[in-house]
């Protein structure tokens, strides 16, 4: 190689490295901080102007309800939370692109009362929220599927926020239900967790969605505790065509690997979890 | 008048036609003064002419008959031998009630008389009136002139007997006059499959009365009027109940009527200085008489109570049930309507704009019992709260009715509940 040609292609590799630096710098110019209770990682940006759906679409649009199984959902682990709110009127909930709308949030939930939004993260104009719906049956997704899903919403749909001061947690090892405060554990109590064949959902974080007494379910006495978290291993553990729902409930024998999935709590622990606000945090751990 | 105090023979057959000719003139002449007079205002004082009848040899002082008063009216003379009232100056003296010291029994014999017969342009009627006005009014002294017989010589031979016959007719038809007494007899039935239905009934004394007949609680049933006028004896009106409230009632009707009546005990007399007294009828008195009927029984006015269905769901149906009494056995018909209201109102308003139920055809009960309504069904557009209003009716009319907001008849419909999820268990 010649003087001349080295010299033009280190001068070619300067401009190549200086472009590549040029878009390296701008690139992390544009990322945000990361949002306040992220637990699932960084998220990314989307810097196109957000596009409200027509009213059309909107109602066109399944709602993401207990008994919905929407694929466009995204699936959700563990996470927290420092809020709960409301919304005024219907809105889309997009998949992770943010910009396919797959399902709708209801104002009003099954009891028309209304509905229960919980954000595990937010990025700028977004929040990323769980919600009450299934991405898949266990039966049709090898066998097993995630018990919790999650989707995107405009921030700006949320209001009258609760703040959510505490949490649940449950171990499915120590078949014990604890309540969180921060990092002090307020109250523990034993509980009743899912047999080995019709298993509690682990390693996750689901909210309480909504409390009613049910004589139907002799749940006369202490409100039925309804969670967002479905069964991972089966489509409907007690039969039925409801999803598959994880309760937390009063249950006489409410000790031992003896239920469908639910957690069975003794009458002191029931009344406990129904002081807590809705849209507290229940977080399944081994 | 004072009768003849002397002998005079029997008038020639030639001189008889000649007067009865002169007679018939009078009496036409009379008739047409009557008219005249009828017509025209009377003075109060002239003298009186002589009238029909008879006078012995055409001597006005002895005449057997009427006079013609200055009113046109016909009377005659009361006091036997007292000089005529021809020639004097005759004043109307207007109606007495006592005349010769007679008696009210008297007195209305000499009407009886006078009016009946009085007034006529009939010489023989005229003849036999006065001798029977003189033997009712002063019968002493008639009988003392010479009674019947004396008078009769003044009248032609050939209607003596005619006369005479008359006379003791009109003092027969006098003595056994009874003054007439009116009575009605009035009757309310009660229509046996419908307490609000009747019949009046009406049967009066003289059959030839009529009057007003006034119902309480009640009305005439063609008119929807209370009272009616001019009902003639043997009336069968129907009549319709006007229930004073929602308690038992009767029905009552009083009727006033009224019917020609008689004579009465008075007579109009003319008066005439130096002469005696001419008396003409008096007046003549109608039958006026009242009546009252009521119901024998009490007469039972449907009720209806009614219990609503306390709560609904959408998607469900809804149902007020009425309870009736005293139904009655000819039927009555039943509607419901339901009024929507938000819950809580304390003042419900029925009317057509809150009106979300009405039945689709009435009910037709015969008896009392307990008649659910149809099944109303309960949407979305009818949550809230329902006051049921429901109506009877008899042929058409309403009889019973609820209140809208009474308390038992309201129903609350709610939205449909949800579905509760089920947890696993």
């Amino acid at each position: 190689m010649t003087a001349r040609r080295i010299v033009l292609v280190v001068a070619a590799a300067a401009v190549v490295a200086g472009l590549l630096a040029l878009t390296i710098a701008l690139s992390q110019g544009e990322t945000s901080p990361p949002p306040r209770n992220h637990p699932n990682g960084p998220v990314e940006h989307r810097a196109e102007p957000y596009r409200p759906l027509t009213a059309p679409a909107l109602a066109a649009l399944p709602e993401a309800r207990y008994d919905a199984v929407i694929a466009g959902l995204v699936p959700s682990a563990l996470g927290s939370a420092d809020a709960a709110y409301s919304i005024a009127a219907d809105i889309p909930v997009y998949a992770a692109d943010r910009k396919t709308a797959v399902a709708r949030l209801a104002a009003k939930n099954f009891l028309g009362e209304p509905t229960v939004v919980v954000p595990v993260a937010r990025d700028r104009d977004w929040a990323r929220v769980l919600t009450p719906a299934r991405r898949a049956l266990p039966s049709a997704n090898g066998g097993t599927a995630p018990a919790q899903t999650a989707g995107w919403i405009r921030i700006d749909a949320l209001i009258d926020p609760v703040p959510l001061t505490r949490r649940i947690e449950v171990s499915i090892a120590a078949q014990t239900m604890s309540i969180v405060a921060g990092d002090t554990i307020e109250q523990r109590f034993r509980v009743g967790i899912g047999t080995p064949d019709a298993p509690t959902p682990q390693h996750v974080t689901g909210y309480l969605q909504a409390r009613y007494l049910d004589a139907a379910q002799n749940q006369s006495t202490h409100p039925v505790q309804l969670t967002s978290l479905h069964s991972s291993a089966s489509d409907e553990p007690l039969g039925g065509g409801d999803g598959g729902l994880i309760g937390v409930h009063y249950e006489r024998t409410a000790t031992g690997a003896v239920s469908h999935g639910c957690i069975r709590l003794p009458s002191e622990a029931i009344e406990a979890v129904n002081a807590l606000s809705l849209g507290t945090l229940v977080t399944i751990t081994s | 008048m004072r009768a003849s105090s002397h002998a005079v023979p029997p008038p020639a057959v030639s001189e008889h036609r000649h007067r009865y000719r002169l007679y018939q003139v009078i009496a036409a002449i009379f008739a047409m003064v009557v008219g005249a007079l009828i017509l025209a205002q009377p003075t109060s004082a002239d003298a009186a002419m002589l009238g029909p009848g008879y006078e012995r040899h055409g001597q006005a002082t002895s005449h057997l008959g009427g006079y013609l008063d200055p009113d046109g009216s016909v009377s005659y003379c009361i006091n036997a031998g007292a000089p005529s009232a021809i020639g004097g100056v005759t004043t109307d003296a207007g109606l007495s009630d006592q005349v010769n010291g007679l008696s009210p029994a008297a007195m209305l014999r000499l009407n009886v008389v006078l009016s009946r017969h009085g007034n006529t342009a009939e010489n023989n009627t005229a003849a036999a009136v006065a001798m029977a006005v003189w033997s009712i009014a002063g019968n002493a002294d008639y009988q003392a002139e010479g009674g019947d017989a004396f008078v009769l010589g003044r009248a032609p031979v050939s209607e003596r007997a005619a006369i005479l016959a008359l006379a003791n007719d009109f003092r027969a038809e006098a003595a056994a006059y009874i003054a007439p007494v009116g009575s009605a007899m009035m009757t309310l039935s009660i229509d046996p499959g419908d307490d609000s239905l009747g019949l009046l009934d009406l049967t009066t004394t003289p059959a030839s009365a009529s009057g007003t007949i006034t119902l309480t609680n009640a009305v005439f049933a063609d008119s929807n009027s209370p009272t009616r006028t001019g009902v003639p004896t043997g009336a069968k009106l129907a009549i319709r109940g006007t229930p004073p409230s929602a308690e038992p009632y009767r029905v009552s009707a009083v009727g006033d009527f009224t019917a020609a009546g008689g004579p009465s005990a008075n007579v109009h007399l003319y008066t005439t200085p130096g002469a005696q007294t001419l008396t003409a009828s008096g007046t003549s008195a109608p039958l006026v008489f009242s009546a009252a009927a009521r119901d024998e029984a009490d007469r039972l006015v449907p009720r209806l109570t009614t219990v609503a269905q306390p709560t609904g769901i959408v998607g469900r149906t809804v149902i007020d049930t009425a309870s009736a009494i005293n139904v009655p056995s000819a039927g009555m018909q039943l509607t419901w309507a339901g009024y929507l209201q938000p819950n809580d109102v304390a003042s419900p308003t029925c009317t057509a704009q809150t009106l979300v139920y009405s039945s689709t055809k009435p009910l037709t009960i015969t008896s009392d019992g307990d008649y659910p309504s149809e099944e109303f069904p309960v949407t979305e557009a009818t949550v809230g709260t329902i006051h049921w209003v429901e109506t009877a009716r008899v042929r058409g009319s309403v009889v019973a009715q609820g209140m809208c907001g009474a308390a038992s008849e309201t129903s609350v419909l709610f939205p449909a509940p949800p579905h509760l999820p089920v947890v696993s268990g």
